[in-house]
């Protein structure tokens, strides 16, 4: 036992290290508020992040329609295959399970993985499906996700009007057109798909997971379900989409027919077309090589997008031009002795020999050049413009499609400032028989059709015919509110009767476009024939001797009937040769396919009205 | 053995203590266990809790300087120990530390720091004087420094550290000088960065560099510290509820039973439950504190000195570890964490200082 025995000296120390334990808990205390008061919101949102998941349900897109209601655009089920964490046993073990696309980047796919789900493969096989479903548990991390896809029935028919859907590019992840779109979204890309994008995407539903460390889901925590796009009805006839897309076979082409009274398209069609089911999955890097070198272009919408000289179809405008500023009467008899000597140069008519003593109305129907020369020598060239311009050339028709073009009317200003040159007397001859500068598309001619039939009435050529709403809350459709006054062309009536007597003639009299005639209907039109190159080019050799790249496109531009016509058609054929030969036939069909639809659709209503009555 | 009048000065304060904090630590070791594979683990933890009491007890039947007469004893086998885990120990987990028994496994790194309390406690109560010399320092500080060093090669520089505080609490209790206090601040600084280039495994530096900054690599080092503080945080005020935490149970939080137990109490219990742990903890300190004010002699006071000195430290830097202000280390936090030898470790602990509490009026 201890002798000495003073505690006290120890006693006082241990009041120090009294205080000093009372410091440090208190310190703890203080550290702790810090985490659980001060900033415990932004650690829950962390502790929120780490354990709830959200995965995206994709929308069905509404359906597209035709304007009988059959089925251009609709969904299939579909399923893609997805990796939510990065582990690169899984996707190893996948690689063998199902074939991934042979340049499939696997360190890009881990990488994305640990960020949230990433996509490995698109629409797979079923049993592929299959495979993967029945070795979950071997597959941690690996999903199958059930994905509406677009589905297009009518496959290339009704390519250039619906257009096709893709996965939203990065460039356009938050851009305002595509507001409120999720990545790997599919919106649409061109056509009726990307204009009414908006209303057809729907809403995209959400299942949000409760997921352990391991990312295994434990269950669910809440459940959006997706929202249906809306619907969206068009104006266009499947069955004349299908004729004229018939008609066209083995050949390049535009066709645009609509109805003049409102402006509603009925066919309109590229050649050659595409299959936009194609674009529906991953278009794979060949496919799509394949698609734009095609040397035939077929993703470009030629109706909207192509531009051609309009040739002969362009003396309408002309002949306008000179009746209203009273330079010519419907009757002014002009001769044609085969070509015309004008400013030093020699001018061809179409017909070697000569048409004779013409008057305007026979000049149109006949298609004479020298009539239209001799126009074109007492206009000037800014007259010619200002008739063209008033009859919507040179700027786009605002369609509901998109990347529409405006063509192109000429005048010294438009060369001044494209090619720094003066204009030429002799170029106005040329634009007189739609040659020369001028560019049109087939889409305004069809418009340029209509408003001659309809004597001045000019509508803003649309798609659109209406909407179906479904699941979706409605969005306001940007173009939903179409133009109520069709503007008017102003010419005197009695220019209107010699513009429509000469297309009549055409048809139906001593024409170039008897091709057109139709038994029974009062087909009124006008060809085109528009050179690719200059004269001095193509020598003295018939057209069809020549190289394809050089012939002739053909046109032919009409309406039906007579009076009060309820159908305006303009048919463009590239190189295809005589306008009367190739392009008439074809509009003939589409027009045919149209009045016989309509006597079927009224025995159809005949019938049921019989049934109802009895 | 135990008379009427020893029997009722048994410190129940303490004791009801050492029960309340032991059974919320089963409370939550449950919770923490549920969604793992172990969800029983809280059955084994009580049957080590009631051999811990029989232990806790026998310690008190005895008088202290009876034990403390073994102090010698008890040194040389626990060092014989540490010398043959050293050498010959079957590795487990990447260390020596534990010793396999017929029943079971034991870690002689948690009754090392007992002896050495035991062993400093009778050396010290031999120096009579009000402060230590520089020879008592250091022959104190061999004889604490040879288990610390054996202990160290395990590696379990946890046990080592916590040694090295006992050593240097009790030294400052018995009384340093200031020039020789100067002077070992001065050998600590000189020492840091010898360790730490020579001494260190990669794996322990990395756990201080993530320390230094968690975001260097949340996902690696640092992720036990970022998801630590979120449990904690993600609590708030009043908790998430019990069997409720997201990060325990979903299992981002790592050792949710054993060294991050507090973290399951600050995401399930909240603000609330964190300052009842902490008073509940403080409370037994300071009541520890007094048992040492009324000692009836110097080793008492140094005997209780010397046990509490090591249970604040291993409880405050768990708690600091849990907060993200101190570096990772396997400390468990004492009374509540699942694990044998820590609690056995500790309610033995408690038994020298209630036996002292027991004992301060006899004589």
């Amino acid at each position: 036992m201890n002798i000495y025995d003073d505690l006290r000296p120890l006693q006082r120390r241990l009041v120090w290290w009294r205080a000093l334990f009372i410091l440090l808990f208190a310190g703890l205390v203080l550290r702790y508020w810090q985490l659980q008061v001060v900033r415990s919101a932004a650690y829950a949102r962390q502790a929120q992040a780490n354990h709830v998941r959200p995965v995206s349900e994709a929308a069905p897109r509404g359906l597209i329609l035709d304007r009988h209601g059959r089925i251009i655009a609709e969904n299939r089920p579909s399923f893609n295959l997805t990796l939510e964490e990065g582990r690169p046993e899984t996707l190893r073990a996948l690689d063998g399970l199902v074939a991934l696309p042979a340049d499939a980047d696997f360190e890009a796919h881990l990488r994305r993985a640990r960020l949230g789900p990433a996509l490995v493969k698109e629409d797979l096989p079923i049993e592929e499906v299959a495979k993967v479903e029945a070795r979950q548990l071997e597959l941690p991390g690996a999903r199958i996700q059930f994905v509406p896809r677009r589905y297009y029935p009518a496959g290339s028919l009704s390519a250039h009007i619906v257009g096709h859907v893709g996965r939203l590019s990065e460039q356009q992840l938050g851009s305002d057109e595509f507001a409120g779109t999720e990545r790997n979204d599919y919106v649409g890309q061109s056509g009726i798909e990307r204009i009414y994008n908006r209303p057809l995407m729907g809403k995209n539903g959400v299942r949000r997971f409760v997921v352990n460390s391991r990312g295994r889901r434990e269950r669910v925590l809440e459940q959006v379900p997706p929202l249906w796009g809306e619907s969206v009805q068009l104006s266009i006839d499947l069955d004349l989409q299908r004729v004229a897309t018939e008609a066209f076979t083995d050949k390049a082409g535009a066709v645009v027919a609509l109805d003049p009274r409102n402006g509603q398209v009925l066919a309109l069609g590229s050649f050659p077309a595409y299959d936009p089911n194609r674009f529906s999955g991953a278009i794979d890097g060949e496919a799509w090589r394949v698609l734009t070198n095609d040397p035939q272009f077929p993703l470009t919408n030629r109706a909207t997008q192509g531009r051609y000289a309009p040739g002969s179809t362009f003396k309408l405008v002309v002949a306008a031009a000179a009746l209203e500023e009273g330079l010519v009467t419907p009757e002014t008899k002009m001769s044609c002795k085969g070509w015309v000597r004008l400013y030093g140069n020699v001018f061809h008519c179409n017909r070697a020999g000569g048409h004779g003593s013409v008057d305007l109305v026979e000049a149109l129907a006949q298609s004479c050049n020298s009539y239209s020369f001799r126009l074109g020598q007492k206009l000037q060239i800014e007259t010619i413009a200002h008739y063209a311009r008033l009859f919507g050339l040179g700027t786009p028709t605002g369609i509901d499609l998109p990347h529409e073009v405006s063509g192109l009317v000429p005048d010294p200003e438009w060369k001044k400032r494209a090619r720094n040159e003066p204009w030429y007397a002799g170029e106005t001859i040329s634009v007189a028989v739609g040659q020369g500068a001028v560019l049109v598309t087939a889409l305004q001619m069809a418009q340029l059709a209509a408003t001659i039939g309809s004597s001045g009435d000019v509508h803003r050529p649309t798609l659109f015919l209406r909407r179906l709403p479904a699941g979706a809350a409605p969005e306001p459709y940007t173009r939903m509110v179409l133009d109520p006054a069709a503007r008017h062309v102003g010419l005197r009536d009695g220019h209107w009767r010699a513009l429509q007597e000469g297309m009549f003639q055409a048809v139906n009299g001593v024409g170039t476009a008897r091709r057109a005639r139709i038994r029974g209907i009062d087909v009124s039109g006008k060809t085109g024939t528009s050179q690719v190159a200059s004269r001095a080019r193509l020598a003295a050799s018939g057209d069809a001797d020549r190289p394809e790249h050089l012939r002739t496109h053909a046109w032919f531009i009409g309406y039906a009937p007579r009076v009060n016509p309820e159908i305006a058609i303009a048919v463009l054929v590239e190189h295809g040769g005589r306008g009367g030969r190739v392009a008439a036939p074809i509009a003939q069909q589409v027009l045919k396919a149209y009045f016989d639809g309509k006597l079927e659709q009224r025995d159809q209503r005949a019938r049921e009205t019989t049934v109802a009555l009895h | 053995m135990l008379e009427r009048q020893l029997w009722r000065s048994i410190d129940w304060v303490t004791i009801l203590g050492l029960f309340v904090a032991a059974g919320f630590g089963l409370l939550v070791i449950y919770s923490a266990s549920q969604s793992g594979p172990t969800p029983e683990l809280y059955k084994a933890q009580i049957a080590r809790f009631v051999i811990g009491l029989s232990l806790m007890f026998v310690v008190m039947l005895f008088d202290y300087h009876t034990i403390v007469d073994r102090a010698e004893l008890l040194y040389v086998v626990i060092v014989g120990l540490l010398i043959y885990l050293v050498l010959f120990g079957g590795l487990r987990a990447g260390t020596n530390r534990w010793l396999e028994l017929g029943f079971g496994t034991f870690q002689p790194g948690e009754l090392a720091k007992i002896t050495v309390v035991v062993f400093l406690a009778k050396y010290f109560s031999g120096v009579r004087k009000d402060q230590l010399g520089t020879s008592e320092v250091l022959i104190a500080g061999l004889f604490a420094g040879v288990p610390l060093i054996l202990i160290a090669l395990q590696p379990d520089l946890g046990t080592a550290a916590t040694i090295g505080i006992v050593f240097t609490a009790m030294a400052l209790l018995a009384g340093v000088r200031t020039k020789l206090l100067l002077f070992g601040v001065f050998v600590v600084v000189l020492t840091v960065p010898l360790v730490w280039n020579f001494a260190l495994r990669d794996y322990q530096k990395e756990r201080v560099y993530s320390f230094l900054d968690p975001a260097r690599d949340p996902l690696g080092a640092g992720y036990q510290s970022i998801q630590s503080m979120i449990a904690v945080g993600a609590g708030g005020f009043v908790g998430q509820g019990w069997l409720e935490g997201t990060q325990s149970q979903l299992q981002f939080l790592p050792t949710p039973h054993t060294d991050f137990i507090f973290a399951v109490v600050g995401e399930e219990f909240g603000f609330v439950g964190v300052v009842t742990v902490i008073i509940l903890y403080l409370v037994i300190a300071l009541r520890s504190l007094e048992t040492a004010r009324r000692a009836r002699d110097r080793l008492g006071i140094y005997l209780v000195f010397g046990v509490l000195s090591m249970f604040v430290f291993q409880a405050l830097y768990n708690l600091s570890m849990v907060a993200g202000l101190v570096p990772i280390k396997g400390f468990p936090l004492p009374l509540m964490s699942y694990g044998g030898s820590s609690l056995l470790a500790t309610l033995v602990g408690f038994g020298l200082i209630l036996n002292v509490r027991m004992r301060c009026f006899v004589n």
